[in-house]
């Protein structure tokens, strides 16, 4: 009987040692948010088709041995560009600068995030106070049919917000307190779809 | 007869001709030219966190938030290391800076970048060819390349600079050009692990 009393008194400790464990490690795989993220400004470079694999042989010192001819096949050949540039600032609001694109040209801002929100009530399993990470989200701004239009001297300068992109059905997405990833961003030409720039440097 | 034959040889030179041209402007259309300006990437980042594939959570009482997510875990991401708030500029010049708080003495940082180098003037061989504008692999370079990282100071700051083309050695050419910052994040240099992801924080 006292044996068999040790044997349980060391199951119990066993157990609270490894639940002790367990509740450190899920504790300790939850990264804290950052104190402050004030924005995120890119400019944009033209979007060209991937090269995979290589198709031409380089002989130019300095550079990979092999390539492909820059193409624009399944990226837009259409709009013309001479710089453009995009603002998300923290409060959720979102603005293009747009020059030397065509008179009429509609753009429309695509963006992948991945959404971190804390203090959310939750029902399966039941909780408060969460931390939820919800699943990645492609959206593209502004939601309307037309997008960003380009007036009579080829710019954009317009803005909107990540709440409205989003819509109603997540809108919330982008209300505090929200840790928002940009994964990626990029323009697309409305009339055809097709993504013409992303962000990066012309050097 | 001679007179048939004559007209064939045109009939066959108009179509050739027609051909070539038809050729020519597809190609010519679809290379389109490189923005005459763009500066590069000026953003805060955010915590990076694991990818929510499939939901794991039901929300409650949330009518503008998607109706499911998981719990945050950063098993995949960095968990380890603090952060205040970090900023990153890739500028046109080619420079990678990177500032930060909130780290401990002795981490170390490197930035990952996934690249998409378009280059004009290239010399090809196979097909032969000068000047031709040539859209390499992708490539996917940490700066400052290892061993070499941002190390954090005893106030946990991490202040850093580097060089484009010192990342893409040995190809330091493809540093000019057309460049496409496909992604971007910031790593955990002892294990990999990526840290930040650019975005913003709305509290």
């Amino acid at each position: 009987m006292r044996i068999s009393m040790k044997s349980a008194g060391i199951a119990l400790g066993c157990a609270v040692l490894g639940l002790a464990v367990l509740v450190q490690q899920v504790s300790a795989a939850q990264a804290p948010f950052p104190r402050f993220s004030r924005f995120y400004i890119t400019w944009f470079a033209r979007a060209m088709d991937p090269c995979s694999p290589t198709s031409v042989s380089v002989v130019t010192p300095g550079l990979p041995a092999g390539g492909c001819l820059q193409a624009n096949a399944a990226t837009d050949s259409s709009i013309t560009m001479n710089f453009a540039r995009l603002i998300v600032n923290r409060r959720g609001r979102l603005a293009l600068l747009g020059v030397g694109l065509p008179f009429g040209a509609r753009v429309k801002v695509e963006l992948k995030l991945r959404v971190t929100k804390a203090n959310l009530q939750v029902k399966h399993p039941p909780g408060s106070n969460k931390r939820v990470t919800f699943q990645d989200i492609t959206i593209q701004c502004p939601p309307t049919p037309f997008g960003f239009v380009a007036g009579p001297r080829g710019t954009i300068a317009q803005a909107t917000t990540l709440a409205n992109c989003l819509g109603t059905s997540a809108s919330d997405l982008a209300s505090p307190t929200s840790n928002i990833e940009v994964l990626d961003s990029a323009l697309i030409n409305v009339d055809t779809g097709l993504v013409f720039a992303r962000p990066g440097v012309v050097r | 007869m001679k007179k048939q034959g004559a007209s064939v040889v045109a009939v066959a030179t108009v179509i050739g001709l027609t051909t070539l041209l038809a050729t020519a402007q597809g190609v010519f259309a679809a290379q389109v030219s490189f923005p005459k300006l763009a500066r590069g990437l000026n953003t805060w980042l955010v915590r990076a966190m694991d990818q929510c594939s499939s939901s794991t959570l039901s929300m409650v009482g949330q009518p503008h938030l998607p109706s499911g997510g998981c719990p945050q875990t950063n098993l995949v991401t960095e968990d380890t290391l603090g952060m205040n708030f970090v900023k990153l500029r890739v500028t046109a010049r080619g420079s990678i800076g990177l500032f930060g708080t909130g780290f401990t003495l002795g981490d170390s940082l490197r930035v990952r970048l996934t690249l998409r180098v378009t280059r004009p003037g290239v010399q090809v061989k196979h097909p032969p060819g000068s000047n031709k504008r040539v859209t390499f692999q992708d490539t996917t370079v940490e700066c400052p390349r290892a061993p070499d990282a941002f190390l954090a100071r005893p106030n946990g700051a991490v202040v850093g600079r580097t060089d484009l083309g010192a990342c893409l050695s040995p190809n330091t050419n493809l540093q000019t050009g057309n460049i496409e910052i496909i992604g971007v994040s910031l790593i955990n240099a002892v294990n990999g692990k990526v840290v930040a992801s650019p975005g913003v924080l709305r509290r």
